[in-house]
Parts: C-alpha cells; structure tokens; sequence
C-alpha cells in the first residue's frame, strides 16, 4: 500500500496540510478576540 | 550578547539549510519508495562509498543539533523559552514551530537513524532486515519533509503573529 507522503504531491500536499490544521489550533489559543 | 544572538541566528538557518537541504535532495533523486535490490556496490568503490555515506550522514545529522541548539539559546537568551513551549499566549506561534521542529530532530536521531545504520551497513544485517528498514527511513525522512512544511512556515510566523491570528 503507498501512503500519502510515498508520493512527491502527497509530501507537498501533506506539508501544506498540516500548516492548516495547525493554524486552526493557533487561532484557537491565541485568537480568542483577535 | 546582541553579536551572541546573530551569530545562533546565522548558524541556525545555515544548520537547517546544510540539514534540510539533505532531506529535499532525497525527496528529489527518490520520489516514490524502491526496495533496495541487494546489489553491492563493486569492491573497489565500496570503501569510498561507505566513507562518502559516513561523511554524509554524520554532516546533516550534527547539523540538526547545532540548529536545536543555536534555537535552544535564542529563545533563553530571549527569556521566553518556556512561554514558547508552553503555547502562552502569542508565543504559540513560534511554539508550534518548535514542538515541530523538536519532532523532527526526535525522528531523525531515534527513528531514522538507528534503521538507517542497518540500510548502508554501518551494523550489518540481512538484505531482508535491510529491506524492511530502508522503508522505515523512507518514510521517517519522508515525514520530516512534510514537518518542514509547518515548522519553516510557524518559526517565521511568530514575527507576523498578529497579523496571522490577531491577538
């Protein structure tokens, strides 16, 4: 079975991915009011 | 102590550069994973080539703990080491990139090294067990490329904090 980041687009796909999930926490934790 | 902080500062990203560049020059000559086939290298190119894998891996794995500490001492020299591991507040966004950046440092020493040792034979093994553990190393340095995605991006968003996420 190939996993996402066996592939240069999942790596890519993956990376920008997670800069997304992570912003939604950082919003979370500072944003309150911002 | 400024000149202090600009020197940890240039040797940081000259760290990451020697560091990381290693890991997306793989991600270019080995876009998808291939097993490896068993096949030595001839004889005679067999002792520079360990030597030159051996310079290698030695080179890029040191950089990553010059960069954790250049990183280490900028954020205590600052006196916000613990407010930025502790997500306080809008140090979460340098926290983020740190805790990612920690993660990639804790995979490449204790997840893709030990397996790599076994791929270019510094601790010899059977080509299964070679196989097997080449795999894990493509997917460990793999995973790295992809934390690098969030860490460069949260690392360098901590000065645009407000402008990305208010606060």
């Amino acid at each position: 079975m190939r996993l996402p980041h066996e592939t240069k687009g999942g790596t890519i796909g993956a990376g920008l991915g997670l800069i997304v999930i992570l912003s939604m926490i950082v919003r979370f934790v500072v944003g309150e009011g911002g | 102590m400024e000149m202090l902080d600009l020197g940890a500062r240039w040797l940081h990203i000259m760290g990451i550069l020697v560091w990381i560049g290693h890991n997306f020059a793989n991600v270019i000559q080995n876009p998808t994973y291939i097993a490896p086939q068993g096949k030595a290298p001839a004889a005679d190119l067999e002792e520079r080539f360990e030597a030159a894998l051996q310079r290698e891996h030695g080179t890029f794995r040191y950089a990553s703990l010059i960069v954790f500490a250049s990183g280490v001492f900028m954020l205590f020299h600052r006196d916000i080491l613990w407010d930025v591991l502790s997500l306080n507040s809008t140090h979460a966004v340098l926290g983020i990139g740190v805790w990612c950046g920690l993660l990639m440092i804790l995979n490449l020493w204790f997840v893709l090294w030990p397996h790599q040792k076994k791929v270019i034979g510094f601790i010899p093994a059977s080509l299964e067990e070679r196989v097997r553990c080449s795999r894990i190393t493509f997917l460990s340095s793999r995973t790295n490329s992809i934390l690098s995605f969030p860490t460069v991006f949260f690392m360098a968003g901590g000065s645009h904090s407000s402008f990305l996420f208010g606060g």
